[in-house]
């Protein structure tokens, strides 16, 4: 199976967001995989946050997603471990092999097409390779020693195939290596799973941009059993980083591709692991996502000069202390809603005091706050 | 009531082009202001507390929060100074296990410049390289260096109009990599020390084609950081004048081409891809511009397939916006044709072998006729009997 969810076929018709992710943590004939074969013309690591990072993308569509003129619609998902198989919003889904993303592209296909005003949304993770285009390997790739990118998407192809979707919205989110395995390169002509056919003059005027979790040659990582960097920094985006509100002082916010595609790369920049984030196809700036939460945002406070304190982040109408800093821990950094805040910095010295600040105005895309203080 | 906040953006200038975007914000609100690298701007807001951010081509964000009192304020946006590159170690083996130089044929190390102190960019090397005939021949050295500096040079190129160069820059500690050169009679050469962590080494390369407008832009469409490429570019408007004036600059027509293609604006594109295609069929980017209009407008394939035919045969384009553009179509040509055209098999090296996310077409290769996969690292060959030591 590798649908988990769709929308009440008795809700009114119209525009839907459709979401095909596939999350490959299984390579069965790598090394330690199900059928590891010792002929192969490269090998990859089994990994464990491509399923982990689909079902946080799953658990985001299902409870906080929306969309200003296409709601979710389906979420269709394919997924592998070892052992299988992962169950994603309760559903055991099919493995990410060839044959279950042909299955599953095939249904997400049919939806996306059924409505130009759908917003089409394609998400992968697991590992990938790059050559002449970026190939994103499936759990039984390796299984044809000689033809080592049989059972892997050529994500260009499978792009270009895409603008015979009538949807005029499609987001690419690839979260995979860009590395060259050099034993690849002696190939002349690379061929991999394109899943959609294209003719020369398909119809133009889509949204089609791509993210990619990393630059061109380079790898895209995650700590051992959390979800990858890029995934994180993504939801973090829809969730209130990247948004922006579609009027001055209003309460609607939405994420649009370039601010999610910019405050991803951010992110990723700030966690120093030189890893970089970089855009590819076409299209201008769909509209991703708009917020059904108040959007969360990073605070970060700086008591200046650096002194021990206790800080504590509350509402004006005096309501419990929702946020609290033991003393000591230097710069505080963490996500709150949206709002206005009153902060309060305690010292263990009585003659030190906070200097008077009004109240704390916290909004997209982040908040840097410096107390200071005097004695 | 309004005040007055004056905006002073302080970074180097050897490695960013002006004007960067700065947003001030409030909570919710941003205004953004394109501001000229060591001239100030002045916005005039309501007096109270912003945050001012700058975000980089290279995505470094530089911020400040100020409070903006009635009588005005200034704010100075500026990097902290770069600690100094420690030298790197002796040249490393290459990673496929063979020896530090160049693969067949004697080797010859360059003298340093006397008087010159041995940094991180000692025994870099390059050479110029022009499109004739079909393949890169060689082409006498024609450039001058500045002042060496102890981590940087600039070298400012002369170059004949109408032709297609490269330049191929190698070091002991750095691969030697071809970079096709904007069309441009003057380029310029910008070579800085780096931390020898990434692809390209020890030796940083940056290339101005004489046109601040356009290299700034391609900065920003190049490392994603759109929503600031319109911002310096005050979006179409700016792209399309310089569409406009490619007779005087053709660096800035063919970045302000691939601008307005991403962003599907053919409509400020009028008809001047096919003029800048008929002025200069040497450059290979006009004429995938102009294939790339064509192929928005759902024209036959044979008009923008002899186009991407004859932008194969002029050399490998300057930008990689433009080896993306002209190799996707040319593969998806051959995929529907069921076999491959020799406009494809051509280019394929030179898109096994490019660094994508770099703006200008730049690979590996020790000769610029053969792309390489694989980094090669050290000393100029004594065959390259054209290449100049720079320091």
């Amino acid at each position: 199976m590798t649908l988990v969810w769709e929308s009440d076929p008795a809700q009114p018709g119209g525009p839907r967001t459709h979401v095909l992710l596939i999350g490959v943590g299984h390579y069965r004939h790598m090394p330690g995989g199900a059928e590891e074969r010792a002929e192969r013309d490269f090998t990859v690591d089994q990994v464990d946050s491509p399923p982990l990072s689909a079902q946080a993308m799953v658990d985001f569509l299902l409870t906080e997603y929306g969309h200003p003129t296409a709601p979710l619609g389906s979420v269709e998902v394919v997924a592998s471990e070892q052992p299988g198989p992962v169950v994603v919003a309760g559903v055991p889904v099919a493995a990410a092999t060839r044959s279950g993303v042909r299955t599953a592209y095939q249904a997400w296909r049919a939806r996306c097409d059924t409505d130009p005003g759908n917003v089409a949304i394609f998400y992968f993770c697991g590992h990938g390779v790059a050559l002449d285009n970026h190939y994103l390997l499936l759990e039984d790739v390796g299984a044809y020693p000689g033809a080592p990118l049989e059972n892997s998407i050529d994500l260009i192809r499978f792009h270009r195939g895409m603008t015979g979707c009538p949807a005029r919205v499609q987001v690419f989110l690839v979260d995979a290596c860009r590395d060259v395995p050099r034993l690849l390169v002696q190939i002349p002509d690379p061929q991999a799973e394109r899943l959609a056919d294209y003719r020369v003059n398909s119809p133009g005027g889509r949204d089609a941009p791509i993210l990619r979790a990393t630059a061109d040659k380079k790898e895209a990582v995650a700590p051992r059993g959390e979800i990858t960097r890029f995934t994180h920094a993504l939801l973090r985006g829809l969730r209130g980083i990247a948004a922006t509100r579609t009027a001055p002082g209003g309460a609607d916010w939405v994420v649009q591709f370039r601010d999610l595609a910019e405050k991803v790369r951010l992110q990723l920049q700030a966690d120093g692991h030189g890893q970089e984030c970089r855009i590819g196809g076409d299209g201008f700036d769909p509209t991703v996502a708009r917020l059904t939460r108040t959007p969360v945002v990073p605070l970060a406070v700086t008591v200046v000069p650096d002194t021990v304190a206790e800080l504590r982040l509350g509402l004006p109408s005096g309501e419990a202390t929702p946020y609290r800093r033991e003393p000591g821990l230097g710069r505080w950094s963490v996500d709150v809603p949206a709002g206005t805040y009153v902060l309060e910095a305690r010292f263990a010295r009585p003659d030190i005091v906070m200097e008077e600040q009004g109240p704390l105005e916290v909004a997209p895309p982040n908040r840097d706050v410096s107390v200071a203080v005097r004695w | 009531m309004v005040s007055e906040l004056e905006i002073l953006v302080e970074v180097d200038p050897f490695t960013v082009v002006g004007p960067v975007p700065v947003e001030v914000m409030t909570p919710g609100e941003v205004v953004r202001v394109p501001v000229p690298i060591g001239r100030s701007v002045t916005v005039t807001l309501e007096p109270g507390r912003y945050t001012c951010r700058a975000v980089l081509p290279n995505g470094a964000v530089l911020a400040r929060d100020i409070d903006l009192p009635a009588t005005g304020a200034t704010v100075t946006l500026g990097e902290p100074p770069a600690a100094p590159l420690p030298i790197p170690p002796g040249p490393t083996a290459a990673p496929s296990g063979g020896p530090p130089t160049f693969s067949g044929g004697d080797t010859v190390w360059y003298d340093h410049p006397s008087g010159a102190a041995a940094g991180p960019l000692s025994g870099c090397w390059a050479a110029l390289w022009t499109w004739t005939d079909g393949s890169w021949q060689p082409r006498l050295w024609s450039g001058s260096e500045g002042r060496p500096e102890a981590d940087r040079l600039t070298v400012r190129l002369s170059l004949p109009a109408g032709t297609l160069n490269a330049v191929q820059i190698g070091a002991p500690h750095a691969p030697a990599r071809v970079i096709v050169l904007p069309p441009s009679h003057g380029p310029t050469l910008l070579l800085s020390a780096q931390e020898p962590r990434g692809l390209h080494g020890a030796v940083h390369v940056e290339v101005r084609s004489g046109s601040d407008r356009a290299d700034n832009l391609l900065a920003y469409v190049n490392t994603g950081l759109l929503r600031q490429a319109e911002m310096v570019a005050t979006w179409v408007d700016a792209a399309e004048d310089m569409l406009q004036r490619k007779v005087v600059d053709q660096a800035g027509a063919a970045v302000a081409g691939y601008f307005l293609l991403l962003g599907r604006r053919d409509d400020r594109m009028h008809d001047w891809p096919a003029n800048f295609a008929t002025w200069y069929p040497w450059l290979p980017d006009a004429l995938i511009i102009r294939a790339a209009q064509l192929r928005g407008r759902a024209r036959p394939a044979g008009e923008y397939e002899a186009l991407l035919a004859a932008a194969v045969a002029a050399g490998p384009p300057v930008y990689t916006q433009g080896l993306r553009a002209a190799y996707d179509t040319l593969q998806m040509l051959s995929d529907v044709a069921g076999q491959r055209s020799p406009a494809l098999d051509a280019l394929r090296p030179y898109a096994m072998a490019v660094d994508w996310d770099l703006p200008l077409t730049t690979y590996w290769a020790t000769d610029p006729n053969e792309p390489r996969i694989d980094p090669r690292t050290g000393r100029a060959p004594a065959s390259l009997r054209h290449a100049r030591s720079l320091a």
